[in-house]
């Protein structure tokens, strides 16, 4: 393939490799704040190929590929490029990463401690983390990522994955006005999820990729819930993030230990928040309390 | 023999990974690489199991000894009924 991009987020070297140049050309872009690399070998390779020999000029059509490849994914048009390049990247860690357990939340690190949002899509879970992770709240928030927490199996600490923020919808105005465009990818519109746009995590998330924190806090949002708090039960929380980690089952004893251990130390919360001031508020309370 | 008569075992202690979260204890098994979160009084039934193999009126006579339980005279029936429960889930087999 003719076009191809390099760079590391967190502990994963991504190789990105397309056939066209454009959606190269967006990550480089997007990405340009993040270690290049020179030489070392890639550890999640994708790659952005033409659906069929012939669409790579004729009503360009994208599939996803890499070590790791979904044989139903409906091709994409070249315009949806860039998200068809993190959607692969995307699914090669989800499939293919062992060093760590992941888990499909959002999560955020204050003072060396974190709080680590599950929840389905539209839940609200990353439009709360990038609201924190701009510095929206009370306190003052670090984006440790957007798309996976990625849990330590030794130490239990968290790795920063800060991947671009895929903002969806509503969450897109509101940030527009906030970041400069230089942090905002094309607008992507008509895809399943709607109008996606990518924001560039902000400087102190890229920078400060290395810095592992503690979790502190396991937090279930539920965008347009019943506003209040619920605690939930170590079990209920384990069932949950079982739920949600792509590559618990793979890790056979590894993944139980490290997610026991995780729902037995950190205490676990549901909250229900009907506006993103009504959500922040919450989390800085919870925050408050949790203090030693 | 008689259904009451048969012996159980339980998997052997290291093949078994046994945590307890709060009401429910989560059980790794090494061998089929499966979790289970197991509900009272399975997780007791497993260790009462552990010093050897029982039938279930002795494996009611071990919990009795070690538990406050209110109305003994229905834990043999109540200690089958979760052995089968334990053997689907492949935690326990039958001598």
């Amino acid at each position: 393939m003719s076009h191809m991009h390099h760079m590391r987020v967190g502990p994963v070297r991504f190789r990105v490799a397309s056939h066209w140049a454009g959606p190269i050309a967006e990550l480089r872009r997007l990405y340009a704040d993040y270690p290049a690399l020179s030489g070392e070998a890639a550890t999640a390779t994708a790659r952005i190929e033409a659906a069929r020999p012939w669409r790579r000029w004729v009503r360009p059509a994208v599939h996803i590929g890499g070590d790791y490849t979904i044989p139903d994914a409906l091709p994409l048009p070249l315009s949806q490029g860039l998200l068809a390049a993190e959607m692969a990247m995307n699914l090669q860690v989800a499939l293919g990463w062992r060093q760590h357990l992941l888990l499909h939340a959002s999560s955020v690190e204050r003072g060396g401690r974190a709080i680590i949002m599950v929840g389905a899509s539209g839940s609200g879970k990353s439009t709360l983390a990038a609201q924190l992770g701009e510095g929206l709240g009370e306190g003052d928030w670090r984006l440790l990522g957007d798309e996976f927490a990625m849990l330590g199996l030794d130490d239990g600490q968290l790795s920063p994955f800060p991947r671009l923020i895929s903002l969806k919808n509503e969450a897109i105005a509101a940030m527009e006005r906030l970041v400069p465009a230089a942090r905002l990818g094309p607008a992507i519109t008509g895809t399943p999820k709607g109008t996606i746009r990518h924001l560039v995590p902000r400087a102190d998330a890229i920078a400060r990729m290395d810095e592992r924190a503690t979790p502190a806090l396991l937090l279930f949002p539920t965008f347009g819930g019943e506003p209040g708090l619920r605690p939930v039960a170590p079990s209920e929380a384990f069932m949950r993030l079982t739920d949600s980690s792509t590559n618990y089952v793979a890790l056979g004893e590894a993944g139980f230990a490290a997610l026991t251990k995780l729902v037995r130390d950190v205490p676990a919360v549901a909250i229900g928040y009907a506006s993103g001031e009504q959500g922040m508020a919450a989390v800085e309370a919870l925050w408050a309390d949790l203090r030693p | 023999m008689p259904a009451t008569q048969q012996k159980w075992l339980t998997a052997s202690a290291d093949r078994l990974s046994i945590v307890t979260l709060d009401a429910l204890t989560a059980v790794y098994d090494r061998a089929s690489g499966q979790t289970h979160l197991l509900a009272q009084p399975l997780p007791e039934i497993l260790a009462a199991l552990q010093s050897g193999p029982a039938n279930a009126a002795q494996i009611a006579a071990r919990l009795t000894a070690d538990f406050d339980i209110a109305d003994s005279a229905d834990v043999p029936a109540r200690v089958s009924e979760c052995l089968g429960e334990l053997l689907a889930m492949g935690l326990v087999s039958m001598r």
